[in-house]
């Protein structure tokens, strides 16, 4: 079943919103970078969103980065949100969202000031904050949704499941509308775990590369609201897999990947010659490059591929998410202009020959409804996810266009 | 094919002292304060050692009933997909990776790995080669209906034939000031019903739970007081 997204709302290093973060995608340069210090004394760079909204008075005991992540996202949708509970029962309005820390952040500060001083920072709330549920609690309370409420942590592959959940909902008729993607923000724990595990580069990522040394973490968000309504852009599938190999090392062939863009393919009814891009989970470490290019090279050989990593940081639970609003923005897009690699240009020759998208390449022949994107989003434990987009096809095309010919994502004040 | 009920094939349960489904069932239906062991670990004798040896509690707290109740109903644990449903997920391996990084340690790469919510789907695909789906799911209170709307929406689907909804949390560290708890692990087969199953569950009985605050084990002992599992 296709499922129709109706609008986005995003925030990450690339931008404050939709359409900052388009403008940035298509015609400006990757964000710079500030930097963390971790516990052996590195200074190492990560993307970090530097403004975000303060939360209203009545959500102060939700009040932390990532639920003002959270809450940036939500702005952009609400007035959708609205439009939808008009005609939607709010107990058939579910909230599923992804993400690998959730507010950890202000667990971390906690834990500081109550082992330094004794007493806990007077904001803190570890159960509207941190506490895993807490995300989608705030965003259903925000949302006025009644219906089923939660949170999808699978560490890197979050949101990309959730986006997934949230299909199942609206196609098991538990739900009409589901408001879902993720959010993740940064945090000392992070920085740290993957900087042990000696994952981190000391410059920016650079994927593909025969020079990379590893990913940059990131934060931001993107909520989705999901419908069997109509729209440009619609989730048109996925599939799932695990490794069953190892618990931070994918399996080097590739394979669990490989299963999931071949289920995602089968979910989606299309054949590999239909999908035009694969945006990749690309985190520019060696395992992965090495294991996602096979990967792409069995099952989708022709398309088009680009990490859009180093332009927003690898933003663990909530990647899947911003990168399928990357997807969602390109397709959205009169010409259709994919979210292209960035790298230095030294293809690493030990990696398949794969067709790299590069600033500029277009693909207008998904305008049509016969081809498609994937996103892949690998997580620990071996965790898989491909999600299909493309826009309108069979019975959804001449639905929308007819009566929302200006409409697309983003903010209530006009187009990207 | 609209699916009209999913029906519970099995379950089992563990928890400190509570080592097998006979004793879980009988803790369900008279419930008594249970004391928890931190140092804990299931016997997992399904799982490798070198494995089980790096895996966390609360992973060992659901593999054992997963590998149990798979190997009672003669179904393979590759072929059965997970729905892994967690309050607090790895909350112990946090805090002391939180302890870590307050004292300027270095963070253990294994705790870490450890530390993710999901971390017992990983572990009990690596030792049952199943490399099926598998989603990780949190909601407060809620979070055993989470669990139970991820299962019904994957057999409805068909992406499905035979799911575990597995359910388990660790006691809650008392820096996190949330009322302490026992450890417990619990594993819940469904499957598509079938005529004549005694005691399908339709989308009704799902939807009502849908935000209820009902917990795994209370759920299990209404239906235990039905003789409906």
């Amino acid at each position: 079943m296709d499922v129709a997204i109706r609008n986005m709302g995003m925030i990450c290093a690339m931008g404050a919103d939709v359409s900052a973060v388009k403008a940035t995608l298509f015609y400006g340069q990757p964000p710079a970078m500030s930097f963390r210090t971790v516990v052996d004394g590195r200074r190492l760079p990560v993307f970090e969103v530097r403004e975000l909204p303060p939360l209203p008075d009545a959500y102060r005991l939700y009040d932390c980065r990532n639920n003002r992540l959270a809450y940036a996202c939500f702005e952009q949708i609400a007035h959708t949100v609205d439009e939808v509970l008009e005609t939607t029962n709010p107990n058939r309005l579910g909230v599923v969202l992804g993400s690998s820390t959730s507010g950890l952040a202000a667990s971390e500060a906690a834990y500081q000031l109550m082992r330094a001083e004794g007493h806990y920072p007077e904001n803190y709330h570890f159960h509207s904050q941190h506490a895993m549920g807490s995300l989608a609690r705030f965003i259903a309370e925000l949302a006025g949704a009644r219906g089923p409420t939660y949170t999808v942590s699978t560490a890197c592959s979050s949101s990309a499941k959730a986006m997934l959940s949230a299909r199942g909902l609206i196609e098991a008729d538990i739900c009409d509308v589901v408001i879902s993607g993720g959010v993740d923000s940064l945090c000392d724990l992070t920085v740290n775990g993957f900087g042990a595990l000696g994952q981190l580069s000391s410059s920016r990522m650079n994927p593909l590369s025969q020079n990379r040394s590893g990913l940059n973490i990131g934060e931001g968000g993107a909520l989705f609201v999901l419908t069997r309504d109509a729209a440009d852009v619609f989730l048109w599938g996925g599939g799932e897999s695990m490794d069953a190999f190892h618990m931070s090392a994918p399996s080097p062939d590739g394979s669990g990947a490989a299963l999931a863009m071949s289920r995602a393919l089968e979910d989606a009814q299309v054949e590999a010659a239909q999908v035009a891009y694969v945006n990749l989970h690309g985190t520019a470490t060696r395992a992965n490059d090495s294991m996602e290019c096979q990967a792409v090279v069995a099952v989708v050989p022709d398309a088009y591929v680009a990490s859009s990593k180093p332009f927003v940081g690898h933003c663990l639970g909530a990647a899947g998410a911003i990168e399928a609003g990357l997807c969602c923005i390109s397709l959205a897009d009169d010409a259709c202009r994919l979210p292209h690699h960035v790298f230095d240009g030294q293809v690493d020759s030990a990696l398949p020959n794969l067709k790299i998208a590069f600033p500029g390449t277009a693909v207008p022949s998904v305008r049509s409804g016969e081809m498609c994107y994937l996103s892949n989003s690998f997580a620990f434990g071996g965790n898989n996810c491909t999600m299909v987009f493309g826009r309108a096809r069979g019975d959804n095309q001449n639905r929308w266009r007819s009566d929302h010919s200006d409409a697309v994502f983003g903010s209530s004040q006009g187009s990207v | 094919m609209s699916l009209a009920a999913i029906t519970i094939v099995d379950w089992s349960g563990r928890a400190f002292q509570l080592e097998n489904k006979s004793a879980f069932r009988n803790w369900i239906l008279s419930p008594r304060e249970l004391e928890d062991d931190p140092g804990y670990k299931p016997e997992c004798p399904d799982v490798p050692a070198r494995l089980r040896g790096k895996s966390s509690t609360l992973s060992r707290l659901v593999m054992a009933p997963f590998f149990e109740v798979t190997s009672l109903n003669r179904l393979h644990p590759s072929e059965v997909d997970l729905v892994f449903a967690s309050r607090y997920g790895e909350i112990r391996t946090l805090e002391t990776l939180l302890d870590a990084i307050y004292c300027f340690q270095p963070v253990s790469p294994l705790d870490f790995c450890n530390s993710v919510h999901h971390t017992a789907t990983g572990y009990i695909s690596i030792a049952a080669q199943n490399r099926g789906i598998s989603r990780t799911v949190s909601a407060g209170e809620q979070t055993f209906a989470a669990g139970l709307m991820e299962c019904w929406q994957l057999l409805h689907t068909g992406r499905s034939e035979t799911v575990a909804l597995l359910v388990g949390d660790e006691a809650v560290p008392s820096f996190f000031d949330t009322p302490s708890r026992f450890a417990y692990g619990l594993a819940i087969l469904f499957q598509k019903s079938k005529a004549g199953d005694q005691f399908p569950i339709s989308l009704d009985r799902i939807q009502e739970v849908c935000n209820l605050s009902v917990s795994a084990t209370e759920w299990l002992r209404q239906r235990l007081k039905m003789s409906e599992v």
